[in-house]
């Protein structure tokens, strides 16, 4: 029974069960599928044995035939990290529902699960036609969570977002029939081994490339492709943004984990191009972190910031860059997701959005206080929480790659410093303001949700060993390197 | 004894008490909270004496797991180091550390962020013990930004004051600028060394190490960055004298005692790599230079009395960094050790005048307050004497080492630290002549409620004093006799050279020093205690206007880096991101609306339109047939 696709089925059963199970029910349902699932991945996660199967718990199935269409799943070290993620993500973000007074519809959660399926279908994918489907799957569901439960101006965000995602999914979705039209006829292209093995000639690699790299970027987002992402974020119904920040945002750096590998020589030849545009998202979001007003957009250029120094460590094609990357994609997505859960929890006791109209809310909820100081403390990357492991070894990739560049993606220690103490010393220290004095203490679920958070990011901060060396293996994998 | 059992009874005791204070600080009595929180640093002091007596040897290392590895690359643990600048720096961390926090029980103890503020002193201390025992880059690290963060809340303690948040935030950026360097150094080491534990830079650089190797000195370079963040060196010390919005014990012992004396510990654990680069060994010779004189000018002017010790902090420091520089390291961890005795001396005798003026900082509305606070006078008297450098005080062998060492090596930075001293001399006998003597300038009523503190305050000023007196005895210079200990002591880890002066030179250095102390000291009597109308620097002439606002560098930075930033900031909010980066993205978008408008405009439904373009149509098929 140990196989991925059970961990894509989980979630998908269960989100049909939300559509039909009514109001009273379907946040339960979701709470079993999403904490089955968790339970379940763990089982895989503790019969992986990375050193004796790279890729397990396969499933594969011959979709069609005659074009070589299959879907491949399966767990191996590169996804596996990010899967982990998810299941957490997903499990908080319906914890985050189920806070008194807070509940949504069936149909909510059943999207939710729905997402929270081509999620784990699109991490745990083995080729890159099932990569692909399942790229753009994702959207659907989220294009209608956000269009049904989200704010006022939902729907020009998301039809925005939607032009795009599959603007980009296009480009990929040419790329890849490219790819497949032209490859030997006996590669069944069931593994990405093969895929890596096979390479196309250089001349049609910088095409394919600018088409994979123009999808995730955008999808990721990387400047300048990003502007679609703070209309969405303020849009989003904050549990969903928990999802959309912590795991969507993902899926671009997944991509280029994936695929960078196969166009090892275009990335070496645009590297300096690629890592100036991801080190300028790093200040420019910053930049605009600083000086934003709104919370959920500081949190959506926050994201931008440290999304292109995850995606430049990438590029780095070392040990090094794609170890720190895996790990930096799990330690920003805790990250983030505590921070949207920290919003959450601000706007909906007052209904405020912008960061001036709260203040001095560590008087009368210190512990509220404490949770989000951890959480912030990992976002901008202080030794000891996860964070600072992640950042660590991409600023190391860079420097040693290109020193200049590493030189200015390190001032997010500085400018990530500034955008957060200003956030929290706003809203946190000061005169408690009038709209804070009936700020209702934590409630049980979302002490949960906090305590769930602050763990994860102090152990894994704590004892990142075994963690980041996953990495490792996959880097040997996707570059041939055999196991000594 | 064991050193892992040791380094355990030193390391964890305070971390046990910020759990506890920070947990369960509200629900448990006040006395419990204070007991509690001392506990923590004499457990870790009576480790330190432990370690001293019991472990012999030149270093232990304590690997306790590996935190990350980076195959091929380098190994980090999670590891600690003891030797014999470890114990140094530990006795000074957990010594003053433990008398501040008894000081802190009784200056603190009606706040009502009591248990808050002794969890975070705890933590703070266990930061700066992560920070001294490390054995590696990485660990220290994580000990320098804790104790950086541990500032920041400290220095906001009083968080409802939106003045002392931007002082808070300051400092941890401030600092923060300096950490970069000390990453990027970081990565540059284990790139060029293959490793990150001192042993192993040790050894490779023993092997392999080339004098003036750019490298090497980029690495260097890099460092003194960090530490330029940290011990308030020029240019980033701006945050410093901000920093005094904090509660005064935490400036004693975090600005003052610790936390930023972390950067000389830092180049004196590096002392091997420093060596292999002059150049940067300069550089940071000269920094020192020009920040203590730059801060003893500023400290002039100054009326607060916690900015005068602040910047008088600075300036010592930067004694400390050309004592570095000129490679006298054992001079400079000798005066790192004398400054923390006498300047948290200073800053808590400071701080019982405050406490027993109900607030009062300014020293032009005091005066003559010997009578009412004969212990604090007692004590402040000792420590000014020793931060002067009079013998026979603890300031004196220290300054006096630095001096002469620095006279060895190069004249103009002597000349420079000279002056410094003058400045040193003069700022404070004026605080102590404006504050204790003459008579008091402010409301007979005031007066009458001045007291002296509680004894859970005056015991520790009282400890410090001694130290202040009798800790400048652990380096006694070879002319009197003596045997310099310390230096003996340190040897065995810093392995240095010992500078060399005449004889002569050093006799005539007391004899001016001893002359110049006391002329200063009848001087400013005279300005500050015996005239019944003190004038106090109101910043009239142009150069006392520039000193007072502290040579305008906050203001520079502010136009320089600060306001540019925030209107880009705005600019790219306002107009760029929506104005431009979205339209360029959305060119295909609109090329694609554009064209289907025009494509639209074909399809209008009239049939004349239909007619006349099928019959051009044809006709250009026509055309085109005829004239092919």
């Amino acid at each position: 029974m140990n196989s991925a696709g059970v961990l894509i089925l989980i979630p998908f059963i269960f989100s049909l069960l939300c559509f039909v199970a009514g109001k009273k029910w379907s946040s339960v349902v979701a709470l079993i599928s999403s904490v089955g699932s968790l339970f379940y991945y763990l089982l895989l996660l503790s019969s992986y044995n990375v050193k004796t199967n790279y890729v397990a718990f396969g499933f594969y199935y011959d979709w069609i035939p005659s074009i070589r269409a299959s879907l491949s799943f399966g767990m191996d070290a590169a996804n596996l990290l990010v899967l982990l993620l998810t299941q957490i993500v997903v499990c908080l973000a319906v914890l985050a529902t189920m806070v008194k007074g807070n509940t949504r519809t069936g149909a909510y959660y059943g999207l939710i699960g729905l997402t929270h399926t081509f999620l784990n279908a699109f991490f745990s994918s083995q080729n890159p036609m099932t990569f692909l489907i399942f790229f753009e799957a994702t959207l659907i569901p989220v294009y209608f969570l956000i269009l049904n439960f989200g704010g006022p101006k939902r729907k020009q965000a998301v039809f925005k977002f939607f032009i795009y995602t599959v603007f980009g999914g296009m480009l990929m979705l040419a790329a890849i029939l490219f790819y497949q039209s032209n490859m030997f006829p006996q590669l069944r292209l069931d593994s990405w081994a093969e895929f890596y093995q096979f390479k196309l000639s250089l001349k049609y690699q910088y095409w394919l490339f600018t088409a994979f790299f123009i999808a995730f970027a955008i999808k990721a987002p990387i400047f300048p492709f990003h502007t679609w992402q703070a209309d969405l974020y303020s849009q989003a119904d904050r549990p969903t943004l928990m999802i959309l920040a912590a795991l969507l945002s993902k899926m671009g750096i997944f991509g280029f984990v994936r695929f960078n590998f196969f166009f090892i020589q275009v990335v070496y030849d645009w590297f300096n191009y690629i890592t100036v545009l991801c080190v300028i998202g790093v200040v420019y979001g910053a930049i605009i972190a600083w000086r934003q007003k709104d919370i959920i957009r500081l949190i959506a250029y926050s994201s931008l910031s440290h999304i292109g120094l995850i995606a430049a460590g990438t590029m780095t094609l070392t040990n090094i860059g794609m170890q720190g990357a895996m790990f930096a994609m799990l330690a920003h997505g805790l990250a983030v997701a505590g921070l949207v859960f920290v919003a959450d929890v601000m706007i909906r006791r007052t209904n405020q959005h912008t960061v001036d109209s709260f203040s001095g809310i560590a008087r009368n909820n210190p512990r509220f206080a404490v949770y989000f100081f951890i959480i912030l403390l990992s976002a901008v990357g202080l030794p000891l929480t996860c964070g600072f492991i992640g950042e660590f070894y991409l600023i190391w990739a860079l420097v040693e790659f290109k020193f200049y560049i590493g030189l200015v993606a390190a001032l997010t220690l500085i400018f990530g410093a500034a955008y957060m103490l200003r956030w929290y010393q706003k809203t946190m220290f000061g005169i408690p303001s009038a709209n804070i004095l009936g700020f209702q203490k934590l409630s049980l679920s979302e002490d949960y949700i906090f305590l769930i958070l602050v763990i994860l990011i102090l152990t894994l901060g704590l004892f990142p060993a075994d963690w980041v060396g996953f990495g490792q293996f996959a880097y040997k994998y996707m570059n041939f390197i055999p196991d000594n | 004894m064991d050193a892992t059992l040791i380094l355990h009874l030193i390391l964890w005791p305070p971390l046990i008490g910020f759990l506890i204070n920070g947990l369960f600080g509200n629900s448990i009595p006040k006395w419990a909270v204070s007991i509690i929180a001392c506990l923590g640093p004499l457990t870790s002091f009576t480790g330190t004496v432990l370690a001293y007596k019991f472990l012999s040897g030149p270093a232990h290392d304590i690997p306790l797991y590996t935190w990350f590895i980076v195959e091929g690359s380098a190994k980090i643990n999670f590891g600690f180091y003891i030797d014999h600048l470890a114990i140094i720096m530990l006795f000074v961390v957990t010594g003053v550390g433990s008398l501040i926090h008894a000081y802190s029980t009784g200056y603190m103890h009606d706040d009502k962020g009591y248990s808050r503020f002794m969890a975070y002193m705890n933590l703070f201390l266990f930061s700066m013990l992560l920070l001294v025992l490390g054995s590696n880059l990485v660990v220290l690290f994580a000990g320098w930004e804790g104790v950086g963060l541990c500032s920041f809340l400290l220095i906001g303690f009083w968080f409802e004051n939106k003045e002392y948040n931007k002082a808070a935030a300051k400092a941890f950026i401030m600092n923060r600028i300096g950490d970069l360097g000390f990453l990027v150094a970081i990565f540059l080491i284990i790139n060029k060394f293959g490793g990150i534990e001192f042993t192993s830079i040790h050894e490779t650089l023993m092997e392999e190490g080339q004098l003036n190797d750019p490298q090497i000195a980029l690495i260097c370079l890099m460092l003194f960055l960090g530490v330029c963040g940290k011990s308030a060196q020029i240019p980033l010390f701006t945050w410093l004298p901000d920093a005094m919005a904090g509660p005064t014990p935490v400036s004693a012992l975090i600005h003052a005692a610790t936390m930023v004396t972390a950067g000389i510990y830092l180049i004196a654990r590096m002392y091997f790599l420093f060596d292999y680069s002059p150049l940067s060994l300069n550089v940071i010779a000269i920094t020192g230079c020009i920040t203590a004189l730059i801060a003893a000018t500023i400290a002039l002017k100054q009326n607060d009395i916690k900015k005068i010790l602040a910047y008088s902090t600075v300036s010592q420091l930067g004694y400390m960094a050309v004592a570095l520089g000129v490679g006298s390291y054992i001079s400079a961890v000798f005066h790192l050790m004398t400054h923390a005795f006498f300047k948290a001396l200073l800053f808590l005798g400071a701080g019982s005048v405050i406490h027993g003026l109900h607030g009062e900082q300014d020293i032009s509305k005091m005066g003559g307050l010997k009578s009412k606070m004969k212990w604090t006078y007692a004590v402040m008297l000792i420590g000014t004497l020793a931060i002067v450098g009079c013998p026979p005080f603890a300031g004196f062998f220290s300054k006096d080492e630095i001096l002469a060492s620095v006279y060895s090596k190069n004249f103009w930075y002597f000349l420079v630290l000279a002056f410094a001293s003058v400045f040193t001399a003069w700022y404070m006998f004026r605080l102590l002549f404006a504050t204790f003597h003459g008579q008091f300038r402010g409301s007979e009523v005031k007066f009458e409620k001045v007291h002296e503190s509680s004894y859970s305050m005056v015991i520790p000023l009282i400890v410090l004093a001694l130290f202040s007196m009798f800790g400048g005895f652990a380096g006694l210079p070879e002319l009197t006799g003596g045997e310099h200990n310390l230096y003996k002591f340190l040897v065995q880890t810093i392995a240095q050279t010992r500078f060399k002066v005449s004889h002569l030179f050093e006799y005539s250095l007391w004899g001016i020093t001893i002359v110049a102390l006391i002329s200063i000291a009848y001087l400013t009597y005279r300005k500050y205690a015996t005239s019944s109308k003190v004038v106090f620097e109101s910043g009239n002439s142009l150069v006392s206007k520039i000193i007072l606002n502290k040579f305008y560098l906050d203001e520079l930075y502010l136009i320089l880096f600060v306001n540019p930033l925030k209107k880009t900031g705005s600019w790219i909010i306002n107009q760029f991101e929506y104005g431009v980066i979205d339209r360029l993205i959305r060119i295909p978008d609109t090329l694609i609306e554009s064209s289907s408008i025009a494509l639209k405009n074909l399809q209008s439904g009239k049939l004349s339109w239909y007619l006349l373009s099928t019959a051009v149509s044809i006709l250009l098929i026509v055309l085109v047939f005829i004239y092919r």
